[in-house]
């Protein structure tokens, strides 16, 4: 748009009016929700990383197996960055998530930027070797929650959803190669992935590209699932390296009320 | 911004092609350009400042004395036989909830808050999403004893809030030494967003009851210098109180500029 060429078409006006409403109503507002972690916090608070609660975090001897520590920022990008890594070799499981956002048959989107560090020591994809998304595989109530997933026995992002309201979860290849250079500097690139759902629309982006699932943008689900969390658990049962685990830069939640 | 009822929190119009209705600088452009750099101010600048208490984050204990974390911007204050930690969202809308509830029955008080805010004579907002449950509002203290109270301050400050006791059957509203009803009744299991704002030198109480729309309950021009402006939130009973009494809350944020 440039000067003495305009109108623009009618959208730009409608969605400048929704996108700013849309923050106004999450700063101050009724009818948003949005929570930003930024990893910010130079100093661990106990029983969290960042602001989400930590569930599990024990070794196969039953002692806390990670630590949970700001990291220094390694590249350009990197804004408050925390890491999460085995201080030992015993096998270990590590989970984490925020309150829960009942979310009904409303929009929503969540995003984390994350790294894997020793992805192949991880438990396979099938035994969440490393889980991220809107909660967990199957809660009490056989609802299964959107996620990716990565494990040691595969190299590429998986997809973990149902193809159908009421479904068992689907997981699908990404195809997007997971880069682990283990524990050494440089570490693999960051991945941002993302769980975006618009009516009733759900769809997976990694690093701002759409995934497709089946050939289709997404997955059309409704009514599905009602409440989403932030959520992470990630395990390597197997005898696993010093340093192995993930580093976090981000993990946000933007809902509609 | 600090009207709730207007752009941006509802569209100005929904613009056509062909150019009906006219975009014009007075509805659409100089707003816009405000209520974004209010947000961009908020957020990296000095001019503005928003902080909102999203209550997403679990808790791992119950906050349960002085100098715990209530959510994540908020610390307890006082706690007399009284928990506070979060739970499971309860239907279509809760974000991140935490209760507040009486541990043994009988007396309990309850009090967080955040660091002061020093409003001046300029605009603001504030805004809260509260409930009550197990039957709580028929046992809270008196309206004047602050049964329970959200906004600024506690009535002693004299700055605006919402406050309500079993004495009266509606919500209060409060600023500079008087109370006013609203007419809006006080019930379990209905959630209140309550939001109260300065614009120009009217300060205005607004409640969204259940689901019903957001409506202007209260306007009372005082333009006064208010300082040791607080998110400030109380649930007070006496020995009337019965276990498990209590309140959920949802959000409780503000915007103020600098």
């Amino acid at each position: 748009m440039s000067d003495f060429t305009g109108p623009p078409p009618f959208e730009f006006w409608d969605r400048v009016q929704g996108h700013l409403g849309a923050y106004c109503h999450a700063a101050t507002g009724t009818n948003w929700s949005a929570t930003h972690e930024d990893f910010d916090n130079p100093a661990a608070v106990p029983g969290y990383c960042g602001d989400l609660r930590i569930v599990t975090d024990v070794n196969i001897d039953g002692v806390p197996a990670m630590d949970v520590a700001a990291a220094a920022a390694r590249a350009p990008g990197d804004a408050g960055v925390v890491s999460v890594l085995s201080k030992g070799t015993r096998g270990w499981i590590f989970e984490m998530q925020s309150n829960t956002s009942f979310v009904g048959d409303q929009d929503y989107v969540i995003s984390a930027k994350v790294l894997i560090t020793n992805r192949v020591l991880l438990d396979p994809i099938d035994d969440n070797g490393f889980r991220i998304g809107a909660g967990v595989e199957r809660d009490a109530f056989n609802v299964s929650y959107p996620a990716f997933l990565a494990g040691g026995d595969k190299t590429t992002w998986h997809i973990s959803c149902p193809r159908e309201s009421g479904g068992p979860a689907v997981v699908t290849d990404t195809g997007v190669v997971i880069e682990d250079l283990g524990t050494t500097l440089p570490f693999a690139p960051w991945y941002v992935l993302t769980i975006s759902r618009v009516g009733y629309a759900l769809r997976f982006f990694i690093n701002g590209k759409l995934i497709r699932i089946g050939g289709l943008e997404g997955v059309y689900l409704e009514d599905y699932p009602h409440e989403v969390r932030r959520y992470l658990l990630t395990r390597a049962f197997h005898p696993g390296a010093l340093g192995t685990g993930f580093y976090m830069d981000y993990f946000h939640r933007l809902c509609r009320r | 911004m600090h009207d709730p009822l207007s752009y941006p929190y509802y569209p100005v119009h929904s613009y056509l092609d062909g150019g009906a209705p006219a975009v014009t600088a007075t509805e659409f452009y100089n707003p816009t350009q405000d209520h974004i750099a209010r947000l961009f101010h908020g957020s990296l600048g000095t001019a503005y400042s928003i902080c909102t208490e999203e209550f997403d984050r679990e808790s791992d204990s119950a906050a349960a004395a002085a100098g715990d974390r209530f959510g994540s911007q908020l610390i307890v204050q006082t706690a007399t036989n009284v928990e506070g930690f979060s739970t499971g969202a309860l239907g279509a809308g809760d974000h991140g909830i935490w209760r507040v509830w009486n541990v043994a029955g009988g007396v309990s008080d309850f009090i967080a808050r955040d660091a002061e805010t020093w409003v001046g004579t300029q605009e603001f907002i504030w805004t809260a999403k509260v409930q009550f449950f197990n039957g709580t509002f028929a046992r809270l203290e008196t309206a004047g004893n602050e049964g329970f109270l959200i906004g600024l301050g506690n009535l002693a400050s004299n700055l605006p809030c919402f406050y309500c006791g079993p004495d009266f059957p509606d919500w209060q509203t409060f600023a500079n030494g008087a109370g006013v009803a609203t007419g809006v009744p006080v019930a379990d299991g209905v959630w209140y967003w309550l939001i109260i704002t300065r614009q120009g030198s009217d300060v205005k109480w607004y409640i969204k009851n259940g689901a019903n729309p957001l409506a202007l309950e209260r306007t009372l021009t005082w333009g006064a210098n208010l300082t040791a402006c607080r998110r400030y939130v109380r649930m007070n009973q006496n020995a009337g109180g019965a276990a498990a009494d209590g309140f959920y809350i949802d959000m409780f944020a503000r915007g103020v500029p600098r």
